[in-house]
């Protein structure tokens, strides 16, 4: 086919077309999270000793790392759907806060020391039980994450994939820290890192196949 | 402004006029305006050969030219009408040359048969310097296999006899070699 006719051809069929609105894509976002977070609470997944632990610094530690995580990841994946937009600055951003919230979590394990064995507070047997639940929980977000990244165009479609996987993994870890009852930081350190980096992980491997174009 | 001037834009200069104009045009593309959008095809069929004549093999480019204009009928929704049009465009085109250049590697070369007269075709190669100046980033074994077989169109056993490369490694040389390349492009994008 000449390009004369590729040209006509594409005059021909074209109809109009809303202009993308980033905005939009992160109010669905919130609202699919919130009805996500609104139907664990209702369905009594909470801890039951939430409100004790709400003394705790840890609580707010992890909740607060988490949204952060998962806002930044969210923000950066979707400024990254616009071809002229680069996730790169974003995922700069999602490590300085990543380790700003390790070397938080690092200091509250020193500053409360806990005479349990490591094999005790790293209990992988719950700890692999966490991370699967983890997992579920970020597959909403993770979902509409890479359909909008479908619906996109994103240049970097690497780095983007991770952004989808480390903002839907972070929001799946935020939602189940809420019925979590570990208040350890050794253990939360581990098994959330496992859990969003596999998130992340996986996106990785298949975002890009997603949002190619 | 006229057609025609938009037609005339170059890759280079940093704020021209027909970023404005295009990027109404497309803002009018958007709104299902059939004329508007014709124009701006237009413009940007000579714009894009021009970008891609300095980036790619002449064989290529217009494979390469269609296929955007393809991405930016589908993709026309990812246009922000209150932002310049260039990086918008420049950002399609240049992710569709990293496309090009992985499937380059990857695609069957056909041989050219020597009766087949090639108007002028030295000077378009030549005429790649952006192209040149990416290859030379490139091991002298890689650039040398690409040249032949990509560029001057020699089949992978010529190329072999000419470099003294053994037919494999012609195959897993351009198939570096480009991915070299893709991977060189994208990176110079992140840092842009």
């Amino acid at each position: 086919m000449s390009t004369d006719d590729l040209i006509a051809g594409l005059t021909m069929e074209l109809r109009a077309v809303g202009p993308r609105a980033p905005r939009r894509e992160l109010a669905l976002l919130a609202l699919v999270g919130g009805i996500e977070l609104l139907l664990c609470l209702a369905a009594g997944l909470v801890r039951p000793d939430f409100y004790l632990a709400m003394a705790e610094p840890v609580l707010w530690w992890k909740l607060l790392s988490l949204a952060l995580l998962a806002a930044i990841g969210t923000v950066t994946a979707i400024a990254a759907l616009a071809p002229d937009r680069s996730p790169r600055r974003g995922l700069q951003w999602l490590g300085a806060a990543l380790f700003v919230v390790l070397a938080t979590g690092a200091y509250l394990m020193l500053s409360h020391p806990i005479v349990e064995s490591l094999a005790d507070r790293v209990d992988w047997h719950h700890g692999v039980q966490c991370v699967a639940k983890m997992v579920l929980l970020a597959l909403p977000a993770v979902a509409i994450l890479a359909w909008l990244a479908r619906c996109g165009a994103p240049t970097d479609c690497a780095a983007t994939a991770l952004a989808v996987g480390i903002g839907g993994g972070a929001w799946g870890a935020f939602v189940f820290a809420f019925a979590c009852p570990s208040d350890d930081p050794l253990y939360i350190m581990l098994w959330y890192l496992i859990g969003c980096g596999g998130v992340a992980l996986a996106t990785r491997l298949v975002v890009p196949r997603i949002a190619r174009w | 402004m006229s057609t025609t001037s938009l037609a005339q834009e170059p890759t280079t200069g940093s704020r021209l006029p027909a970023d404005d104009e295009w990027g109404r045009l497309m803002a009018a593309a958007q709104d299902g305006d059939g004329i508007a959008y014709r124009r701006l095809l237009d413009g940007l069929r000579r714009w894009l050969e021009r970008f891609y004549a300095r980036r790619l093999p002449p064989a290529f480019v217009d494979d390469a030219v269609q296929d955007t204009l393809i991405a930016i009928h589908e993709k026309r929704h990812t246009y922000d009408r209150t932002r310049p049009f260039r990086p918008w465009l420049n950002a399609v085109a240049r992710y569709k040359w990293i496309d090009r250049l992985r499937s380059m590697g990857r695609a069957r070369t056909d041989v050219l048969d020597d009766d087949i007269a090639v108007g002028d075709h030295e000077s378009a190669v030549l005429s790649a310097t952006l192209l040149d100046r990416l290859m030379a980033e490139l091991k002298p074994a890689q650039s040398a296999v690409i040249r032949l077989v990509k560029i001057d169109g020699f089949s992978i056993e010529e190329a072999a006899k000419r470099t003294g490369q053994s037919g494999a490694l012609v195959k897993v040389n351009i198939h570096r070699g480009l991915a070299k390349l893709a991977a060189i492009v994208e990176r110079q994008a992140h840092v842009d």
